[in-house]
């Protein structure tokens, strides 16, 4: 969920700055996988379940909702 | 929740680590051998046993047996339930032809894409496939199956379980969990650069095996990292397929912008139009790449709205001598032959990823790296197996006392993994090599049957390996490890022999005209039967000092 957010977050913001598409895509899959791996190992280390899922749900929410409405202004 | 990070990560090395670690191995088994894969499929089709042709001429070879091809049946089936109404009896709109070879094939393998009109999604159509001599134009038989690039190389990636696109996500899960591995394995271990130098085999079975895991995942770390990542990355569209979902109106926007920018046409115009020289247009493409100090061979030959006029012919330069992967595309307009587009240097993005999707799928040429990319991926297969080894060592005399099965459950997975999996390769090899040209009407493709025998190879050999897994519930071997090894040497030593017999290239031939293919893969199964066979003769004698221990404690009880 925070991954996807991610990916689609930055895809769309790269390339509303300028970046051409595939670039921002191809970056965000490269960058979204890292984020991917660190937030599985941080997930079995969190002290606190709901911090866990406030961050990976709340978080990739956010970032999907976003994404949505650069999206919205670029079309 | 856990007790300290330590803990956290201890926990998800082992209880990941061991339920992805049968898929990790075979994907890095399987990996491994599809550095080879178009050798194995020389080994697999002896009339494809000559040397590595260039693409052909196009207007000569090429454009007869594109002209001739027809949608497969399983494509046909496929799109059956995404039409309106019934589906076409013929399909006469190519949508596109394509001709793709490397540096290491001698055939070449063509395919052609037909419109479906009444396609509820007009993207979608139905496919043709073909693989040909290049010298003549003549065609390999359908059910020839290509063993190496045809199914061994998928199996690594999707496992060929392609219902729902399962295949890709169990794999792409166990990439995921092989960098947790890594990433966790190091948290574990303290004294990382020791474990570089040490490796104690006489010491008791546990602790040289723990020794070998921490050696061969130290070692290999870069290696293993990098192909579990640029694994997953390869394969990120379909994992997250943000672009064709969520942001698909904004690709759209990309799609038309490019097509705009490109002179590229995206759609047919739906005005018939001629076909001027390919060969013209490969020439100029190479002429172009000549002056730009990078002459070269064409990889792909692609040709879009085949018989409109918005028609276009793409020339791809093969990847022979660079890493990154990429084609250096010349566009021409398919009529006139008129120069459309040259593609422009590549963005600083575009160079990273390409050279990362090159070096994890190494088009270029370099028969060292190769090998060592062999090596590296058996490396992975030494620590997985290794690991599982451990975990059973670790607990079996533990779970004996208790009464629990868990060890001699994962005992026989780990056997049916690493011997049950040369057993299945060997099966196909021997299969290719003994069913006969042509089968019987009424039975499945030969191609087909050859991948039914591989599985069935395995699941007699997980079979076998639960069979004899009484002995690990006392604490005592399986000696299924030991009964596989013999099975794996024996089957090798046949696929050597029955190449000889059924196409005449002893290794003494191939070896004396260094055809290196096939002598290679005849080469490296006499390997594996013969470290087979040590090791078979090695866990016997343990197995004798493990009975012999046994009787003195009876003797003594």
């Amino acid at each position: 969920m925070l991954t996807w957010g991610f990916i689609a977050l930055a895809t769309a913001g790269m390339f509303a700055l300028g970046m051409e598409f595939h670039d921002a895509e191809h970056l965000s899959y490269l960058l979204g996988m890292l984020l991917y791996l660190t937030v599985f190992l941080w997930a079995f280390a969190a002290p606190r379940l709901s911090r866990v899922w406030l961050v990976l749900a709340g978080g990739g929410a956010l970032m999907a909702v976003l994404a949505s409405l650069l999206q919205s202004q670029l079309t | 929740m856990f007790q300290s990070f330590r803990h956290a990560m201890t926990w998800l090395h082992t209880w990941f680590g061991l339920a992805l670690g049968f898929v990790l191995m075979a994907c890095f088994f399987f990996g491994s051998l599809s550095v080879f894969d178009r050798e194995i499929d020389r080994w697999a089709i002896p009339a494809s046993r000559f040397a590595p042709q260039p693409m052909p001429s196009f207007d000569k070879v090429l454009r007869p047996v594109f002209e001739d091809m027809k949608p497969s049946q399983q494509s046909i089936e496929f799109m059956r339930d995404k039409v309106n109404g019934p589906m076409p009896e013929r399909f006469d709109t190519v949508r596109n032809w394509g001709a793709y070879t490397t540096h290491r094939d001698p055939m070449l393998s063509l395919f052609a894409g037909y419109v479906v009109p009444n396609a509820k999604n007009p993207d979608d159509g139905v496919r043709g496939n073909r693989t040909i001599d290049p010298r003549s134009g003549g065609a390999l038989p359908d059910d020839q199956l290509k063993v190496g690039s045809g199914f061994l190389y998928p199996l690594h990636y999707s496992l060929t379980f392609y219902w729902k696109g399962l295949g890709f996500w169990i794999v792409g899960f166990a990439a995921l969990m092989m960098l947790v591995a890594l990433v966790t394995g190091v948290v574990m271990h303290r004294k990382f650069f020791r474990e570089f130098f040490t490796f104690r085999p006489k010491k008791a079975v546990q602790r040289s095996v723990l020794d070998l895991h921490n050696m061969m995942g130290v070692l290999a770390l870069p290696f293993h990292f990098f192909f579990a990542f640029t694994g997953l990355v390869i394969f990120a569209g379909i994992y997250f397929p943000v672009s064709h979902t969520q942001l698909e109106p904004l690709h759209e926007l990309h799609e038309q912008h490019e097509a705009q920018t490109t002179g590229l046409p995206h759609d047919r115009a739906g005005v018939a139009a001629p076909l001027a020289s390919v060969d013209d247009m490969v020439r100029e493409a190479q002429r172009r790449w000549a002056a730009k100090g990078m002459a070269g061979e064409v990889g792909l030959l692609s040709l879009r709205h085949v018989g409109d006029a918005n028609g276009y012919v793409s020339v791809f330069r093969a990847g022979t001598d660079r890493i990154a992967l990429v084609g250096d595309g010349i566009h021409f307009k398919a009529s006139t032959g008129e120069v459309l587009r040259e593609d422009p240097p590549r963005t600083a993005v575009d160079s990273l990823n390409t050279f990362l999707t090159g070096l994890h799928l190494q088009h270029f040429r370099h028969w060292l790296l190769r090998c060592l990319y062999v090596l590296g991926g058996l490396m992975g297969c030494v620590c997985i197996a290794t690991g599982f080894i451990f975990f059973v060592e670790k607990r079996k005399k533990q779970h004996a006392k208790q009464g629990r099965q868990g060890s001699r459950i994962v005992d026989a997975l780990a056997v049916t993994t690493v011997t049950g999996m040369l057993i299945a390769t060997c099966t196909i090899l021997i299969a290719n090599r003994l069913l006969p040209a042509s089968l019987p009407s009424g039975w499945p493709p030969r191609g087909d049957l050859e991948q039914y025998l591989f599985w069935a190879g395995w699941v007699a050999a997980m079979a076998h390996a639960f069979w004899r897994s009484a002995p690990v519930a006392s604490g005592q071997p399986n000696p299924a490890w030991r009964e596989q090894c013999w099975a794996v040497a024996a089957m090798a030593a046949t696929a050597v022999g029955l190449n000889w017999i059924t196409t005449g290239d002893h290794l003494l031939k191939t070896v004396g005209e260094a055809y290196w293919p096939v002598a290679g893969v005849d080469l490296s199964l006499l390997v594996c039967a013969a470290l087979a066979v040590v090791a078979a003769r090695k866990l016997a004698l343990r197995a004798a000092a493990v009975g012999s221990v046994n009787r003195l404690e009876a003797a003594h009880a």
